[in-house]
């Protein structure tokens, strides 16, 4: 009994004490529900980006302010909003609670775990639409990000803070190369972001359990906004995983973040734009779908160290249709990024995978990136196989061929099978720089050319076996020194020749 | 139907007349139909609302307290909103 009065006894002190406080709120009325969005009138002074809460607890973000109306994009379960609801503006943008705890964890795009684990506790908020630094606290890309896909790290390399696109038909491979990208990153001291947007939840599934199985998930943390929800939600995904990578930036880290895909994205804002009645361009998107994408890949950057370090690394993934990357949507992120990694339906079918049409893929900054040894190698190599793509072209026609062209023909041959690379088995550089040293002095030579696959995995055995010494002092010194290289022709060669004798 | 502009420019004036003078309006939402002088001694609490016409309205489910409205600004001091502020930080 004695604890009741106290309890009682505490309760009124309380009362007594609490102030109310008066607050002034913004307020105003739903008129009109469309789609998932709002129309309301009031809310004379609430400002663009501003969030607001409806009488039912559903919030929602101004993303429409015309003289009559209001337009409100409704974050969560529209069907509860009733007609003349009354809305209250909170007062402040659209922002997203971040912390270091996101780590191995998946959110939705504002911020609320989805994984069914417990609920993320945390004291910071970031906005969700920030402009990207400007050209002063920028530094110029020249760290490499190495993928662990060959052909990605020698042909077209990434730097750390770099844009580069992966772009291709539905099944040609776009989500593995960003998924084996995130597994490479393993302690290489790099935050990497899934940001799925409008997937199916079957493949977040799949993409989560494949990252915990390969010890990845604990670096990752992924955003999804699937495709059952709002096309509010999937709008915002990319602009969120944004802001939470630019919590870990600032912190010095450098981050990895995956868009997956922005073609849909792209239909997500179409959707709401067409729901406001904004005026429809080409391919009915609205007229600032090239700066939706363009200031989110904007945030991409390596900051100097002056200003704090850490580094934001895009690969944004655009699906096209049939192969066409002159339509709208691709064209312009083309344009948006430092390159792209061009994936073809007809190469995968032919077994080349990753399915890259080295052709029309390119890395427009990554080039100061790469390492000075995996210059050495990919140099003659990039060469080696443009010539074999022109010549393969053209010996079709041919029936007696010089004995220069027949060499160059059979190492390009090679080399493209050399390509080929298992999903999900990401190569360490050093690894990488031995492989592709073979092939560049001419080892492949005497290996038939379906051989070649069956010589590498060899090559690779051997070397994760007897060489992993070999390998780390090519990773350190990042330059294939004299001595490397008789190092490397002593390792090399016996496996050649035991691989050729039989 | 064409309307000619000049009708359509009064129209549009009027209106927005109509509209300046019904924003002006502050609105008293209370639980029992308050007396003139409880109509200025809450006004006279609240210097950022100032307005020529005051108007009363009365909604029983506010339990206790008012709401003062004028435009789209509203100042919430009903017992209705102190429970679902409690309920909301209960759930």
């Amino acid at each position: 009994m004695k604890a009741v009065d106290h309890y009682i006894q505490q309760i009124e002190r309380e009362i007594r004490a609490s102030k109310q406080t008066v607050k002034t709120d913004e307020v105003g009325i739903v008129q009109e529900i469309r789609d998932g969005v709002v129309l309301a009138t009031g809310l004379d002074h609430a400002g663009f980006g501003e969030v607001v809460e409806f009488a039912s607890g559903v919030k929602g973000y101004i993303i429409d302010l015309t003289e009559e109306f209001v337009g409100i994009v409704v974050l969560g379960d529209y069907l509860a909003i009733k007609s003349g609801e009354e809305i209250k503006a909170l007062n402040y943008t659209l922002s997203v609670p971040v912390s270091n705890k996101m780590m191995g964890r998946v959110v939705n795009p504002l911020g609320v775990a989805i994984d069914g684990g417990e609920a993320i506790v945390s004291e910071k908020m970031n906005p969700v639409e920030k402009v990207a630094p400007s050209v002063v606290y920028r530094k110029p890309v020249n760290v490499p990000l190495q993928t662990g896909i060959k052909s990605i790290d020698a042909l077209f390399p990434i730097g750390r803070g770099q844009r580069e696109l992966i772009i291709g038909d539905r099944g040609t491979g776009k989500t593995t190369i960003a998924i084996d990208t995130i597994i490479n990153q393993k302690g290489q001291d790099v935050i990497c972001i899934y940001c799925g947007i409008g997937q199916k939840n079957a493949k977040m599934a799949i993409v989560n359990e494949l990252l915990r199985k390969q010890g990845a998930l604990e670096y990752t943390v992924v955003v999804s906004a699937s495709a059952s929800d709002p096309a509010s939600l999937q709008y915002l995904a990319p602009y969120s995983a944004s802001a939470i990578a630019e919590f870990f930036m600032a912190q010095g880290k450098d981050v990895l973040v995956v868009y997956d895909d922005l073609s849909k994205h792209a239909w997500a804002y179409r959707q709401v734009s067409l729901i406001l009645r904004r005026p429809a361009g080409r391919e009915a998107y609205p007229g600032d779908i090239f700066y939706l994408h363009s200031r989110l890949l904007e945030r991409a950057c390596r900051v100097d160290e002056k200003y704090g370090g850490g580094s934001i690394t895009a690969l944004p993934i655009i699906e096209t249709l049939e192969g066409d990357v002159s339509a709208y949507i691709p064209t312009n992120v083309i344009s948006i990024t430092d390159g792209q990694i061009f994936l073809e339906t007809d190469l995968f079918n032919a077994g080349i995978r990753p399915a890259i049409n080295i052709g029309i893929s390119v890395s427009r900054v990554g080039g100061n990136a790469q390492t000075k040894a995996m210059k050495q190698v990919a140099g003659k190599l990039k060469l080696e196989l443009a010539q074999y793509r022109e010549m393969a072209a053209f010996s079709q026609f041919e029936s007696d061929l010089d004995e220069d062209t027949k060499r160059l023909l059979d190492r390009g041959a090679k080399v493209t099978q050399l390509m080929k690379q298992d999903k999900n088995k990401p190569y360490k550089l050093g690894e990488e720089l031995i492989v592709l040293w073979a092939a560049n002095k001419g080892f492949l030579d005497t290996v038939s050319p379906q051989k070649v696959t069956d010589f590498e995995s060899i090559l690779l055995k051997e070397i994760r076996l007897h060489a992993t010494e070999l390998a780390h002092a090519l990773e350190k010194e990042k330059v294939i020194s004299p001595t490397l290289e008789e190092k490397l022709q002593a390792f090399v060669k016996p496996i050649v020749d035991g691989f050729v004798s039989g | 139907m064409r309307l000619d502009p000049r009708v359509k420019e009064r129209l549009k004036q009027t209106f927005t007349k109509e509209m300046s003078i019904h924003k002006n309006v502050l609105t008293i939402v209370s639980v029992y139909a308050l007396s003139s002088e409880e109509k200025n001694a809450i006004v006279l609490k609240f210097p950022e609302f100032h307005s020529t016409t005051i108007e009363n309205e009365v909604d029983p489910t506010l339990l206790g307290g008012f709401i003062l409205k004028q435009g789209s600004k509203a100042v919430d001091l009903s017992l209705r909103f102190v429970l679902q502020t409690l309920q909301k930080k209960l759930v």
